[in-house]
């Protein structure tokens, strides 16, 4: 047995050799303890005090801990991460010498998987050369680059109106039942034709809804760029814990390699109340809305580990999408407020907006890019210049329309035209519309080919006109996809054709059936 | 209050004064289109009004008396009232109502009410309303005034009333209006004011015919002088309007401060106290 | 990490988040002292921050860094001393962490010439009591909130207004025309914005006379606590030992006031108002006090402010501001007219705006400047709706000398030839009072107002003219 033991321990020496910093064994000791007290998912125990914060212990023969804290008289917090057989005081504990840790790879691509790494969509085993401590430093200050290549979402208004690049992280904020899950969707989903590389955090999600998403993405053939990593809501809270930070460690793997990743965090609220659950069972002292008081610090290490690097670490990009769920529209509550504070912009996502029928409801007023003009493509800024600062006038003028029946030309033009922007904007959910198709489309808007084009029919205008660039001017919606700038002559050629293609539009409309 | 109503009370005056600064500023608006206007026909109406004056005695008076001669006694007066359709706009419809019951009390007057406000409150009162039109302040239209016109002379003419007043608000700058009674048929004569360029009769030929002339200008006149009212009137109601809505704007603006201070106070006061609750259990 | 083959003695009791506790078995550490916790060979694994020494022999401490992989079974050394850095002119350029170790890969600095990080302060007879203007050459600055040397000047304004090169220009005036230096604080904010703040002033040209020191938001609490004193003990060496003047910019001093809640929570402390440590006022003190003239030469402070829930009555920014003597407010509007710097000149304030400090003649000038001002605002809508015509004559001057006045406050920058192929411009006090002193009182009405935009001194304005 000793022997057996003693070769499994060099083996782990090895490995955490490789995967540790600062430390040097010049032994190991094989450490056994047992468990003295439960408390839901957090126990105490005793007898492994050469254990380090963040080592990951076996009890019995199938559940899994990991080491939280030290309190006084030599007892250990663990977290209990997986219970195989239910776990009893007295149970015997051993710890693995091994942080918490999850093994990344290409492999991990399409699959489903826990927080440690178990999958979880029954097509077996995943093997793969390399794991990664789950908890790692972000990069500093030396080793980022600035933010320059955009990330389309493939949502109108946010590739026009607030643009994000790849690097960033954008908070999506709103209610529940607002339509926030949906961005995340349409974003992967346009992510699918590029090498970006997709992880989606489920924190606490029932299962229904995450099989769901994969189901929508496989149909979409979006599923073979993509990575789950799911906590579900009957999971320990230390699963729902650790699940943002796992998958920030496959991130962090992906970008070493050079990769661009995307990886969404639905919802970072709940893994705030789980973060809560297990301080409150660990006696943490509690702090605002009885939050431990380190969870800014929770939410900022986890989201600065996103953002474009340097060549030396790689050259790749995580482009981090968190949600937050408000109460009743107020972001001032402790959670979003903090969130707000750390991310590069958000997307306000309203309520009223969304039971009017305007989707995706997002508020732009309210909506903000730190970064994003810097990263949207040439021809993307170009047809979007003023965009913004139309729509918050027409939100201004739109009170006129309560009270003023006079108005003149001039106003009337420009409120037309703002309601024109708006129902531009709407898009249903799963439809993500291609850069070139954007920019086509406000091309047209912005120069007035649509004046004449009442509401109703401009989502038939819409898939008419780019139907008509692709089947008989290929070249320039190829161009734009590949240039992605507007040269004065592709200008003058894109206004030839729109303007010819918008009046045979009006005129086959106005003829009788 | 918990500071989430707070919250929503502040959102909801907020966008009170969101409407009432938006009113304010479509009036300003409205005032600077209406001006332009007023400038350019209260010149016409004084070119007419020269032109009238200075030559009507070269005019027989057998033409002229059936516009000019004031009846001894009115038995019938017309008053044309000028309101307003919308409220917001202060005191204005009451002052008007004034007047027209001075008026009333000592003619025996019909009334005719442009604006839905006063003719409602006069017809509850017993009076005589024979003609009721909305929704013309806000166009002030031409076409409008010089129908309107028309069916006042022909009306005069066929001695349906033996006098035609106007009562409107007569817009002397942007924060005084007055409401006035206008005399406006019979013509009031004004020879003497235009005394000094009265023509000589062996210099003028009116052609084609004395009556013809006379009538054609005095019709222009009445026009002019008509229309002028009415946009005088649209005016002193949107300068009205401006200012009363610019109080209500102000008042938004300082119960916003005051919410949002008390706001403050108890999002902190709230955190605090949770914090307390918390560290004694 | 440095490694000796002293003893460690002391022994973890406790880790819990940050906080770690020790118990020491000889003499009982310092407040502040910093200890090491080491590995059985003496190399350093983590640096622990004593805070508090509880009864039995247990100090309670903060830990320097990440507490991932740390284990009860590590033994602890005292130091002796607080964190200490080494200070010297070689830390002209460099980037450094809150231990004073550059992070920018150009190589170490020598560990000669520590000096502990937290306060000594000047002794009372060398706190130079007269209070003195230290000139901008912005004329916006100058004119409306000039800012006092030594003082402290609070910087509010959301993104996107020109921050970075605001601070940039800053930078580069106090290098070039005072010989001083800059000392750039990144106290909890985004690892993004340093890394850009970084590579504008190597592309400005900034960079060599300034020490930039970082504790962003990924780092924990300890670390973002101590970063901006690291960054005040640099400034004092430069203005003590090498006597400048000094620039000093913290962004953000919020995240100051929010790593030390997070921590006293963390120790068990009891809560004050809104949260906030008991300890708030003297916490606040301890980095505001350090902001002084000597004798010999002065730190003056710009501290970037958040405002929570756009609340300044919140306790965090209101102990700032007892501190603060002047303020600068970037408009979002202002860079929307395309005026920078897009400092708001009804907004930004200062004490030394009086008579008393700046001389009857420029607080006059500044006074009819903000009247001439506020009166445009106000008469702003009814303009742009009903055109000047409705205006009296005195108005309709007034605005025409206020438009004037909002174009000559802007200015071109030198950090910002590159950009807008402008020549930057410096601009003395007296250059800038003499200029607004020419608009208000109508010397300038004849030049139509375009001339006024992005021009330096007044003289540059009646050049154009003359063309």
């Amino acid at each position: 047995m000793e022997e057996k033991n003693r070769s499994l321990f060099q083996t782990i020496q090895s490995d955490i050799e490789k995967t540790l910093r600062n430390y040097q064994f010049k032994g190991f000791i094989f450490e056994q303890g047992q468990i003295l007290k439960i408390s839901a998912s957090v126990l105490i125990a005793k007898g492994i005090s050469n254990s380090f914060c963040g080592e990951m212990i076996q009890i019995n023969r199938d559940s899994l801990a990991f080491v939280f804290g030290f309190i006084a008289n030599d007892l250990v917090q663990l977290i209990l991460l997986k219970e195989g057989s239910p776990v009893h005081t007295g149970d015997p504990i051993y710890r693995t010498g091994k942080p918490l840790q999850i093994s990344v790879g290409r492999s991990l691509l399409g699959r489903v998987v826990s927080p440690i790494g178990n999958p979880l969509d029954g097509k077996g085993e995943i093997t793969t050369n390399h794991t990664r401590n789950i908890e790692n430093a972000a990069p500093s200050v030396m080793k980022r680059k600035p933010v320059q290549e955009p990330l389309h979402t493939g949502i109108k208004v946010v590739d026009s109106m607030i643009p994000i690049g790849k690097g960033q992280r954008e908070l999506i904020v709103g209610d529940r039942q607002t339509g926030k899950s949906a961005l995340l969707i349409d974003t992967i989903l346009t992510q699918a034709k590029t090498d970006t590389v997709c992880i989606f955090v489920a924190v606490s999600q029932r299962s229904s809804t995450v099989a769901s998403i994969i189901r929508t993405l496989t149909n979409k053939k979006a599923i073979q760029n993509t990575i789950f990593i799911v906590s579900l809501a009957e999971d320990p809270a230390s699963l729902r814990y650790i699940a943002p930070f796992a998958g920030a460690a496959v991130a962090e793997y992906f970008a070493a390699m050079g990769n661009d990743v995307l990886i969404v965090y639905d919802d970072l609220s709940k893994h705030a109340e789980a973060y809560r659950e297990i301080s409150l069972l660990l006696r943490r002292p509690p702090s605002r809305e009885a939050y431990p008081s380190d969870i800014f610090y929770l939410h900022s290490r986890l989201l600065e580990r996103a953002g474009s690097f340097d060549k030396s670490i790689g050259g790749g990009s995580i482009t981090a999408l968190p949600v937050v769920e408000t109460l009743g529209g107020d972001i001032s509550q402790y959670i979003p407020t903090n969130l707000i504070s750390i991310t590069d912009g958000q997307i306000y996502v309203e309520k009223h907006m969304f039971n009017a029928g305007i989707r995706p409801a997002i508020n732009v007023g309210l909506s903000v890019s730190r970064v994003g003009s810097s990263a949207q493509t040439k021809a993307m800024k170009k047809v979007s210049s003023g965009l913004r600062l139309e729509l918050s006038q027409y939100n201004d003028l739109k009170a006129f329309t309560e009270f003023g029946t006079e108005l003149d030309q001039e106003t009337k033009a420009r409120l037309t035209k703002g309601e024109q922007l708006v129902e531009i904007m709407k898009q249903n959910d799963l439809n993500p519309v291609p850069i070139e198709k954007q920019v086509i489309l406000l091309f047209a808007y912005q120069n007035n080919f649509m004046k004449n084009i009442p509401l109703d029919k401009v989502s038939f205008y819409q898939e008419s006109l780019y139907r008509h660039m692709k089947t008989r001017f290929p070249r320039f919606v190829s161009i734009l996809e590949t240039k992605r700038e507007i040269s004065p002559t592709l200008e003058k050629a894109l206004a030839r054709v729109i303007e010819k293609f918008s009046q045979a539009f009006m005129k086959s409309e106005n003829e009788p059936v | 209050m918990n500071p989430f109503e707070l919250q929503q009370k502040i959102h909801t005056v907020k966008n009170i004064h969101h409407v009432v600064h938006s009113m304010e500023t479509l009036s300003t608006m409205r005032i600077m289109q209406l001006r332009k206007q007023a400038d350019t026909r209260k010149a016409y109406l004084r070119e007419l009004e020269t032109i009238l004056f200075s030559f009507l005695h070269i005019v027989p008076p057998a033409i002229t008396q059936n516009f000019l001669l004031q009846p001894t006694k009115m038995k019938q007066s017309l008053l044309v009232l000028v309101t307003s359709d919308r409220g917001f706009c202060g005191s204005m419809n009451q002052q008007l109502l004034g007047i027209a019951r001075n008026h009333i009390r000592s003619h025996p007057t019909v009334v005719i009410s442009i604006g839905k406000k006063a003719g409602n409150t006069l017809l509850k009162e017993g009076v005589p309303v024979v003609g009721m039109i909305a929704k013309m302040l806000e166009k002030t239209d031409l076409t409008f005034s010089q129908n309107l016109t028309s069916d006042i002379v022909k009306g005069f003419l066929n001695q349906e009333f033996d006098s035609v007043f106007f009562g409107s608000m007569e817009f002397r700058n942007l924060i005084s209006q007055k409401p006035t009674v206008k005399q406006v048929l019979p013509v009031v004569d004004q020879s003497q004011k235009y005394s000094s360029l009265r023509y000589d009769y062996e210099s003028v030929y009116l052609l084609p015919s004395p009556k013809k002339v006379f009538s054609k200008l005095v019709h222009k006149y009445m026009d002019a002088m008509i229309y002028s009212i009415l946009i005088d009137a649209a005016t002193a109601e949107q300068a009205i309007r401006m200012i009363s809505m610019k109080s209500a704007s102000d008042n938004a603006e300082e119960m916003i401060q005051t919410m949002q201070k008390k706001y403050q106070k108890i999002r902190q006061e709230k955190i605090t106290n949770e914090l307390i609750e918390l560290n004694n259990d | 990490m440095e490694s000796t083959k002293s003893t460690a003695s002391d022994e973890i009791v406790s880790i819990e988040g940050s906080v770690v506790t020790i118990r020491f078995y000889d003499t009982p550490p310092e407040i502040y002292d910093l200890l090491h916790v080491v590995d059985s060979e003496g190399n350093v694994l983590l640096p622990l921050e004593v805070e508090e020494i509880t009864a039995e022999n247990e100090a309670k401490c903060v830990a320097m860094g990440s507490t991932d992989m740390l284990s009860v079974s590590l033994r602890v050394r005292n130091t002796g001393h607080p964190i200490q850095i080494h200070v010297g002119p070689d830390l002209l350029g460099r980037v450094l962490n809150v231990f004073g170790h550059p992070i920018d890969e150009k190589g170490p600095l020598p560990q000669t010439n520590m000096t502990s990080i937290f306060p000594t302060f000047p002794e009372l007879y060398k706190v130079e009591p007269i209070a003195e203007i230290l000139e901008t050459g912005i004329k916006v600055l100058d004119l409306l909130a000039p800012f006092p040397k030594g003082g402290k000047v609070g910087l509010f304004g959301g993104a996107g207004v020109g921050k970075t090169v605001f601070l940039m220009e800053l930078m580069n005036n106090i290098s070039q025309v005072h010989k001083g230096i800059s000392v750039f604080a990144g106290v909890g904010e985004r690892t993004r914005e340093g890394n850009e703040l970084i590579n504008s002033m190597i592309d400005g040209g900034v960079i060599d006379n300034t020490v930039l020191v970082f504790g962003q938001m990924n780092e924990p609490p300890g670390i973002r606590l101590r970063t901006p004193f690291t960054a005040l003990t640099c400034a004092e060496y430069f203005r003590d030992q090498e006597e400048k003047d000094v620039l000093v910019f913290i962004d953000n001093i919020f995240r100051y006031i929010q790593a030390g809640s997070e921590l006293s929570a963390l120790m068990g402390r009891m809560p004050s108002a809104v949260g906030y440590q008991s300890t708030l006022a003297t916490e606040v003190g301890m980095i505001e006090e350090r902001i002084q003239s000597t004798m010999k030469g002065s730190i003056t402070s710009i501290q970037a402010v958040y405002v929570p829930a756009d609340d300044y009555t919140d306790p965090a920014p209101a102990s700032v501001f007892t501190h603060l003597d002047a303020t600068v407010s970037l408009s979002r509007a202002l860079v929307e007219l395309g005026i920078y710097p897009a400092a708001d000149p009804l907004d930004s304030t200062s004490k030394m705006l009086k008579p008393e400090m700046v001389g009857s003649h420029h607080y006059e000038v500044a006074q009819k400047v903000k009247s001439m001002l506020e009166r445009y605002k106000e008469l702003k809508d009814i303009i742009s709706i009903l055109g000047m015509s409705e205006l009296s004559d005195e108005d309709r001057m007034t605005v025409y000398r206020a438009r004037k006045i909002q174009k000559f406050l802007s200015q071109p920058f030198f950090v910002a030839e590159k950009y807008s192929g402008k020549e930057g411009r410096y601009v003395t006090i007296s250059q800038s009072v003499e200029g607004f002193a020419q608009i208000v009182d109508g010397r300038c009405d004849d030049i139509p107002e375009d001339l006024f935009y992005m021009a330096g001194t007044i003289d540059e304005v009646w050049e154009r003219f003359k063309k």
